[in-house]
């Protein structure tokens, strides 16, 4: 990406360091593509719950401790003992053979834990076992760099890279339960999406070394509690459509150049903080910045962006029909808002053009309204 | 990954028949699939092989999905042997054309009882489900992959082998209620029988009709890559297709530029200008109709291996497919108001009831025209096969632009299912095949 | 959605409040339900962290599971939420009548949760007990796996369209009341609530925001929010740890007390609200048809209880191929027969119809009274027609078949659409009336409609025959599994690998 349109990011972003794309920013990509709004913020590497709380709507994201503490401990037993139980399920659920497991803990490097020193140890041993050099067969916490809108971002890594055969599959660690062998899909979805820009990374650090993308199997394996035990059962994931398309969407971000092209100089989202890192912007000249850029707002959005109170917040001062969402939307075409709606159909409002039939069937719909006796 | 033309077609056509015949006659297996693309002589293998398999002293039945596509057959069959008879297994509500109840050898009834005299009983998979005793050696179920789990179950009992043919590149059966519970199932009751008998039965022999004799050479590579993107299918015309206009235009409108776009390259897109609209756009619509308007006001004569001098093109070789019966009511309506006193006579419908059918032209309203989201119905690339590969001469696509942006910022929401292979071809890749394809041949509508 | 659905949320959002979308309520209200609000703790499935129980407002039972990672307790705690409601659905089982096959119980149990989480939490805990031993090394107690049984079974009944048996409180509201929310917004009781009866003395505004704050009105649940995980309830589960581990009564007593007092106050907000939506709920006329689909749960209820006196197994993790293809054809025909009930009972829904042009109402204008057929067996039947005009935008084929909820005509009106033709902006139906007459050739007075007539008609959804599927002990070859798969009902229950002790 170029250094313009990185200038221009990070005045934006004004003075705060800068976020790295994270799981819970690439589940907002995928979940909308189209927004200008959260496109900004995420490859500018803004805080959005910070620019949320200050903007008075703060975001309910927040992790429980239970949760936590239970992720952790469900990992750290399929890890125990080189892996023993996660070679088990491996072995047993998916009937992978495994003649013989040797084991690399990518963690840190000789008491060094920079993402860029772990990355390259990373790269290093893959690229050796991609070429048939080396013994291990488990990779445990590799770090990745992919490079998202010119920006390298680290993948955290809860993971672990698997190879078999001459092959490497990435390998999700989950605690919630696989029950019957069926998972909730949403959580499913949002496990993959992590393993699916891993799958991506891997691809591109093999390439530089000149290795082919069938070396990394799109086949993720999400490891998690079987049924209601705490032991672990596998199940492979076809993630084939989803590498594709978060390969696409991540290309997209490389054109955030046209977005920013179209801001107003000046335009930023800098909450100013003082020393003890509190926000001084006050907040009406914050929201007046944000309202400066498009919004595509959709009910789920609550499910996934922290900005989705105050985008909300801005639909409803609109009147948007975004507020109902796209069954609602689908039906009305062209027509944007609430008070269009009602106003035509109401026989208020003269139809342009190409509302006529809108209108002829919103007064429809009115007239049988008014016969069943409620108001229109 | 497919030639646009392989040298012999007719040969590679007839070896997989063969091959097909083979399977048949082996007692190797219970089954036999045959994936079938759009045109490839589905029928005429359904029919051969009912003859062979009488011919070798067996009494097979033919299961097919509606009513029209069990007519069809019964028609063909009667004629093309005489000295079978052809039983026809009917509701008892069911009046039975001319066409099926004239030839000699045709015979109709409600029950078994009534057809004892019949070679070869044909009859939807609806009614053999009420069939409760009587056991055959071999069935025949054409279109099975529109054939649902469930509906495969209730039959079953009723052969010991089958001739499962169908295309598996059309419309999938759906539901509409819930089905998260069955998802990953072997016998998922809402997938088609074909996927679940051969998630049962891994070693049944799949074959593939290889040549598409009904899609122009201008078509066959873009349906092809499309919707059938791991096994292809090549062209079977030489090339002799061809459309000609009998009059030329007075007063050139945008219509006529589509028109001869289409008619020189097999393929035309007229964009309309880019709005958000509800699918039952008036404008769209009526361009629609319009387009068939002015075809038939102009006239045209087509050429191809069965008409090498020409023929005229009339109402009935002309179709217009559309996602939702909404738009099809109103595009009959749009055709009344066109003027023109045959249009009446233009076939129009949704693409579920427009699989099976040939045309010499097809209008295609868009699936995604106008759309702010694009929900899985609207994407799903069964849909738009079926509209596509409809057609012998020309293919023209009636749409808003935009699409191209609703795929390209398209969010991917589709729940994740664990131990569920991806289902190819994928909706948004088809779609984007398409539109490439269709790129090329654009008309802006004024 | 439709029009005129559309219609009615654009109303609500205009005038901040919730605008109805039927004129009956569809579901039945049982005089006394049984109210469950569970709660779960994070991260883990199967964890129950609580529930409140009764099947009156000032009846509750409150129970808390201490350290629901502790198998022991987790059962323990099924076994007491199973008795409650076994002693709930065992009153039921007293009151029989009719004879025979026909014998039924005049009534059955209704579970009210607060939204569509609640049934999953049901659906788990019905998962976890009905498969558990009452002997050997992991017993729990004899109500356990009867109850899960149970569980199992009223969640199945409630993926079925038009039953009545367990409901979310939610979906109840949400059918009868359009709100200016998207639905994934409706899910939260409080939030649909703020709309449809808001606090007295609070803005709409004030209470939809309040609505989504925890710390003002905790969560309905299942899922706690987490930062009263984090603040609270963490702290809290550790102080009852440390006690129980120091052996302290004392101590022990007082962080049990301390827990049992924090989750009353998140649960409990929510519990009045329920039942405040019960009241409102009551107010709603119910639908005539929701009585006679009652009925089928009735019979549904005492099929299952008759199963169950009789030594039952538990129901299978996933359905075997014929037990799959009979649901999903049932759940098909449900919708179908719902949808018709609804549109038949409700001139709302009707309307509904008639603006998508699934249905439609008019004026007759033309009418042949006398018309007759001859039959193909040679018969005489009356067979009048009619034309309708309407202004609806009719969508309906030729030949489709019909039934009217129009009071001019019987209840077994029966009528097919035999043409269509535009008349300006409007649409002439004639229409051909094919049973409801009567027995005689001509038809009785008063079942076929005059000149100036206002009828309406919507598509019959028509009878299917029960399908007839291979017997479980024949499968056949296209739905037989080779032999090398895995059937996970066979699979030995993991009962030891339960606990890895508290976090």
């Amino acid at each position: 990406m170029n250094a313009p349109v990185d200038d221009r990011l990070a005045a934006l972003r004004g003075s705060a360091r800068r976020l790295p794309y994270s799981a819970r920013s690439l589940a907002a990509l995928e979940n909308n593509p189209r927004c200008t709004l959260r496109a900004l913020l995420d490859s500018s590497g803004s805080d959005k719950a910070a620019i949320a709380e200050r903007a008075g709507f703060p975001s309910p994201f927040g992790q429980s401790t239970f949760a936590l503490a239970r992720g952790n401990a469900f990992e750290a037993m399929v890890k125990a003992n080189g892996c023993a139980e996660l070679l088990r399920v491996l072995r047993e659920t998916l009937q992978l053979t495994l003649p013989e497991v040797g084991y690399t803990d990518l963690n840190d490097v000789g008491g060094d834990a920079r993402p860029e020193i772990r990355a390259a140890r990373t790269a290093h041993l893959l690229v050796r076992a991609a070429l048939g050099q080396g013994d291990s067969t488990l990779y445990d916490h590799p770090m990745l760099r992919l490079i998202v809108g010119g920006h390298a971002v680290f993948l955290e890594p809860d993971l672990v890279a698997f190879r078999i055969g001459d092959r490497f599959h990435v390998v999700e660690i989950k605690s919630f339960p696989i029950i019957d062998g069926q998972a909730a899909p949403a959580q499913v979805r949002s496990a993959t999406t992590q393993a699916c820009a891993y799958v991506i990374a891997l691809r591109a650090m093999l390439a530089q070394a000149g290795i082919g993308p069938q070396a990394v199997s799109d086949q993720i394996i999400l490891v998690a509690p079987k049924d209601f035990t705490n032991r672990p059962t596998a199940a492979f994931v076809d993630a084939r459509k989803q590498v594709a398309t978060l390969t696409r969407q991540l290309d997209r971000i490389a054109r955030i150049g046209d977005l920013v092209a179209l801001l107003s100089d000046g335009l930023t989202f800098d909450l100013d903080p003082d020393s003890d890192d509190r926000p001084r912007r006050p907040a009406e000249e914050l929201t007046s910045a944000l309202d400066q850029v498009d919004t595509t707002y959709r009910p789920d959005c609550l499910n996934h962006c922290e900005m989705a109170f105050y985008c909300r917040s801005r639909a409803r001062a609109n009147m948007s029909l975004d507020v109902l969402g796209p069954a609602v939307r689908e039906q009305l075409g062209g027509i944007d808002t609430t008070t269009m709606a009602l106003g035509l159909a109401r026989g208020q409002l003269v139809p342009a053009d190409d509302q006529r039939e809108m209108t002829t069937a919103l007064r429809h719909a009115a007239r049988l309204r008014a016969e069943l006796g409620g108001a229109a | 990954m497919t030639d646009s033309w392989t040298p012999n077609p007719a040969a590679a056509a007839d070896a997989a028949v063969t091959a097909i015949l083979a399977d048949l006659n082996s007692t190797r297996h219970r089954g036999v699939v045959v994936d079938s693309p759009p045109g490839a002589g589905k029928s005429t293998l359904v029919v051969r092989a009912a003859a062979e398999l009488t011919a070798g002293g067996e009494r097979p039945i033919i299961v097919a999905q509606t009513n029209n596509q069990v007519d069809d057959l019964v028609i063909a069959l009667a004629s093309q042997h005489p000295h079978l008879v052809i039983g026809r297994l009917s509701a008892s509500t069911y009046v039975a054309p001319p066409a099926v109840n004239t030839p000699a050898n045709t015979s109709v009834g409600s029950t078994l009882a009534d057809l004892t005299g019949c070679q070869i009983i044909v009859g939807t998979a609806a009614k053999w489900a009420t069939v409760r005793n009587d056991t055959f050696g071999w069935a025949i179920l054409d279109e099975s992959y529109q054939m649902r789990s469930d509906m495969l179950l209730q039959i079953v009992e009723r052969f010991d082998r089958g001739l499962f043919v169908g295309d598996p590149g059309q419309l999938d059966p759906f539901t509409v209620v819930g089905t998260e519970r069955w998802i990953g199932l072997p016998h998922d009751p809402t997938q088609n029988g074909v996927t679940v008998m051969l998630d049962h039965n891994p070693g049944i022999p799949v074959h593939r009709l290889p040549v598409s004799w009904r899609l122009p050479p201008s078509a066959a590579p873009t349906i092809s890559q499309a919707f059938y993107p791991f096994t292809g299918f090549t062209t079977g015309t030489d090339g002799i297709r061809a459309l000609e206009f009998t009059t030329a235009p007075f007063g050139n409108t945008d219509l006529d530029e589509t028109l001869a776009t289409a008619f020189s390259t097999g393929w035309a897109l007229h964009e309309l200008p880019r709005r958000h609209v509800p699918r039952t756009d008036t404008e769209t619509i009526q361009t629609a109709a319009n387009l068939a308007g002015r075809l038939l006001d102009r006239g045209a004569v087509a050429t191809c291996e069965r008409h090498r001098n020409g023929r005229p093109l009339e109402a009935r070789d002309i179709a217009i497919g559309v996602a939702h019966r909404d738009q099809a009511d109103l595009v009959r309506a749009a055709l009344t108001r066109t003027g023109n006193p045959s249009a009446h006579h233009v076939a129009v419908d949704t693409a579920n009831r427009l699989q099976g059918r040939e045309f010499e032209i097809v209008i295609v309203v868009h699936p995604l025209s106008g759309r702010r989201d694009a929900t899985a119905f609207y994407l799903e690339a069964g849909r738009l096969c079926v509209l596509t590969s409809r057609h012998r001469q020309a293919c023209i696509v009636v749409a808003r632009e935009g699409i191209t942006d609703l795929l390209d910022s398209h969010p991917s929401t589709d729940p994740v299912h664990l131990s569920v292979p991806a289902k190819f071809p994928d909706g948004w890749e088809a779609n984007q095949v398409v539109l490439a394809k269709l790129a090329q041949h654009r008309i802006a509508a004024v | 959605m439709s029009m005129l659905s559309a219609l009615a949320h654009l109303e609500a959002m205009e005038s901040w409040q919730a605008i109805p979308l039927t004129e009956f309520r569809h579901r039945h209200l049982s005089a006394r339900p049984l109210v469950i609000i569970p709660l779960t703790m994070a991260g883990e499935a199967g964890a129950p962290l609580a529930a409140m129980v009764g099947s009156a407002r000032r009846q509750r039972t409150l129970l808390v599971v201490d350290q629901p990672r502790n198998r022991d307790q987790r059962f323990a705690f099924a076994a007491a939420l199973g008795q409650i409601v076994m002693d709930y659905i065992n009153s039921f089982r007293q009151d029989r009548r009719g004879d025979g096959d026909r014998s039924r119980y005049t009534d059955a149990p209704q579970i009210l949760v607060p939204n569509p989480g609640g049934i999953k939490a049901l659906a788990d805990l019905g998962r976890m007990c009905r498969f558990r031993q009452t002997t050997g090394p992991y017993a729990v107690a004899e109500v356990v796996p009867e109850f899960g049984m149970w569980l199992t079974f009223l969640v199945d009944a409630a993926e079925e369209a038009g039953t009545s048996m367990l409901l979310p409180i939610t979906g109840m509201l949400a059918e009868h009341w359009a709100t200016g929310q998207s639905t994934l917004e409706n899910q939260n009781l409080a939030s649909l609530m703020a709309w449809i009866d808001p606090p007295s003395g609070v803005s709409v505004e004030q209470a939809l925001a309040d609505a989504e704050n925890p710390d003002v009105c905790p969560p309905a649940g299942p899922t706690t929010s987490p930062q009263f995980d984090n603040r609270d309830l963490a702290p809290a589960i550790r102080r009852f740890d440390t006690a129980n581990r120091l052996g302290d009564p004392q101590a022990l007593a007082d962080a049990e007390s301390d827990l049992r007092d924090l989750v009353a106050e998140q649960v409990q907000p929510t519990w009045r609200m329920l039942w405040n939506a019960v009241a409102l709920m009551r107010t709603v006329p119910e639908a005539p048809r929701a009585a006679r689909r009652f009925e089928r749960d009735c019979v549904s209820f005492t099929n299952y209880s008759d199963y169950q006196d009789s030594g039952p197994l538990p129901q299978r993790k996933r359905d075997a191929a014929v037990g799959a293809a009979r649901r999903l054809g049932r759940q098909e025909r449900a919708l179908a027969d719902y949808e018709a009930d609804m549109a038949f009972d409700d001139p709302f829904v009707l309307a509904d119809r008639r603006s998508v042009g699934e249905a439609f109402a008019g004026t007759v204008v033309e009418a042949e009274p006398g018309r007759v057929v001859t039959t193909d067996k040679n018969r005489r039947v009356p067979r009048p027609r009619i034309v309708v005009r309407t202004e609806d935008p009719l969508r309906l084929a030729p030949d489709t078949a019909l039934i009217s909820p129009s009071p001019t005509v019987p209840a077994n009106h029966r009528a097919r659409i035999v043409a269509t033709v535009p008349d300006g902006a409007a649409t002439l139906v004639t229409v051909e009336i094919t049973s409801g007459m009567g027995r005689a050739r001509v038809p009785t007075p008063g079942t076929v409609p005059e000149g100036g007539d206002r009828i309406a008609y919507l598509p019959d959804p028509g009878w299917r025959p029960t399908p007839v599927f291979p017997d479980a002990d024949s499968m056949p070859w296209t739905h037989t599994a080779p032999p090398d798969q895995p059937d996970p009902d066979n699979a030995e229950s993991d009962d030891a690998a339960e606990e890895w002790g508290h976090d």
